[in-house]
């Protein structure tokens, strides 16, 4: 990675703070669902800033541990956000099983296959995968349960709509960056930024959200 | 095309398709709002239309009350209150008599009249024996008079609720009506059927027949018919008989009364 995509890279996990901060001024405005949401930024926040400071504080060379705990929190909570909003879709039932079977397979995989040393791609792309397909069912549900006059105004649309976006276009980099026989760097490079772009952009899904998150009903 | 190339177009080839589904998504939701927004906005326009209709069916009626009353009431109160005038004690015995029997058979008129008036506000038939006699007994008027043909069968054993017995009432005397004004039939079959969940009315007749289904534009006196069903959670329902004269039925499971709550 050379110094440009560096400064891209920083500048993307930097991008997390700002709809944590909105989260936590917005905090009383935000209900429970919501504040699932914040926690989600907040835990984001925690990896970046700890990834950060092991790398560049305490020169710890590998830091790749955090994203094993960090992933697993993250579906949690993107889980039990969904699990509320799709309830009328899928039984709560449902999605403790998806739950607890994605617990036990990032457990496998890291026992297994994937140890703390190594980048948990598997568990990255089908949490991924699993994203893409609340985000699909929140439409799904949407357009069969409860139509939205002001979807510009339901926090849940940005979050769902950033999920897609930002998952189904990660997946495609990581697939294509596998999968790809010539590993030159400037792919890399390119690969690197285009990451970047790509969780600017979620954040920026996030930050819509957060301040929608007045009009929630 | 380079490897940096194949990535650029993968990922934003995908993010465009993630896009897609998102604006389809808006688009298909903005379709179908719209179609329910002008749905409702139907659904007001007829419902007004039928509260019009039903206000200057009111209206209409008060009129023709009006009328019967000043004309014929009024009229014949009137020519008694003259001849009171005129029966003085002292006038000859047989003038005097004369006079007296005139305003005696004038207020039994005017008896009579007001009794009609106040019968077809409210049919002392219906009132006293429901709803099949009260039919029964148009249809035998009907036949009576030897204008029309009307046969009347009635299959129901159920009770009803006195105010949707008159809406009911109110529906057959409109259709009769408007066979006898419009038409031109000569033959009427009525069929009453139903149990104590449904009340079903069927009404055909062998005259002109209707255009088309009823609509906002149709006349008052069907749309009185909608309306008085549409209060009962009704739904009338034209029959396939195309050939010649009006088919209806109608449908109603609002105020009937179940056997032991009698």
């Amino acid at each position: 990675m050379d110094a440009n995509d560096l400064i891209f890279t920083r500048i993307s996990q930097a991008s997390i703070i700002i709809p944590t901060v909105i989260a936590l001024i917005r905090w009383r405005l935000l209900n429970d669902q919501l504040r699932l949401l914040a926690w989600v930024l907040i835990v984001s926040s925690l990896t970046e800033i700890c990834a950060f400071t092991l790398v560049e504080g305490f020169k710890v060379s590998n830091n790749l541990f955090l994203y094993h705990f960090y992933i697993i929190v993250l579906f949690v909570l993107v889980n039990r956000i969904y699990k509320r909003t799709l309830k009328e879709l899928y039984s709560g039932v449902t999605a403790n099983w998806i739950l607890f079977i994605f617990l036990v397979f990032a457990l496998i995989n890291t026992v297994g296959f994937q140890p703390f040393q190594v980048f948990n791609s598997n568990v990255i792309v089908v949490a991924g995968m699993l994203f893409i397909f609340y985000s699909l069912s929140y439409f799904y549900h949407r357009l069969t349960v409860g139509f939205m006059e002001k979807w510009y105004q339901e926090p849940l649309f940005w979050l769902s709509s950033g999920l897609l976006i930002h998952y189904s276009s990660t997946l495609m980099l990581f697939f294509a960056v596998n999968f790809m026989l010539d590993k030159s760097s400037a792919l890399i490079g390119v690969s690197w930024m285009l990451n970047a772009g790509l969780n600017v952009l979620l954040n920026l899904f996030y930050v819509l959200a957060i301040l929608n998150s007045k009009n929630y009903e | 095309m380079s490897s940096t190339g194949w990535l650029f177009w993968g990922v934003f080839g995908m993010l465009f398709l993630s896009m897609s589904v998102i604006f389809f998504f808006l688009a298909y939701q903005r379709r179908i709002l719209k179609q329910q927004k002008e749905h409702q906005q139907k659904e007001a326009e007829y419902q007004q239309q039928l509260m019009r209709a039903n206000l200057l069916s009111q209206e209409k009626e008060r009129n023709r009350i009006g009328k019967d009353l000043h004309d014929g009431v009024g009229a014949m109160l009137s020519t008694s209150k003259l001849y009171f005038r005129h029966l003085k004690q002292e006038e000859h015995p047989e003038k005097f008599d004369e006079l007296k029997k005139k305003a005696i058979d004038l207020l039994d008129e005017t008896m009579t009249s007001v009794r009609r008036v106040s019968h077809d506000l409210k049919p002392i038939v219906l009132e006293r024996l429901g709803l099949v006699e009260a039919v029964m007994n148009m249809a035998d008027q009907l036949n009576e008079s030897e204008m029309i043909k009307v046969c009347f069968n009635n299959d129901w054993q159920g009770h009803m609720d006195k105010e949707f017995e008159l809406n009911w009432f109110r529906i057959v005397q409109e259709l009769l009506n408007n066979t006898l004004r419009h038409s031109g039939a000569t033959e009427v079959h009525m069929e009453l059927s139903g149990d104590t969940e449904q009340v079903r009315f069927e009404y055909s007749d062998n005259g002109v027949g209707i255009k088309s289904e009823p609509t906002t534009k149709t006349g008052l006196g069907m749309q009185n018919i909608v309306s008085r069903l549409s209060l009962m959670q009704g739904e009338l329902r034209y029959g396939e008989n195309n050939t010649a004269g009006i088919s209806l039925k109608m449908f109603s499971a609002i105020g009937l009364v179940k056997r032991d709550q009698n």
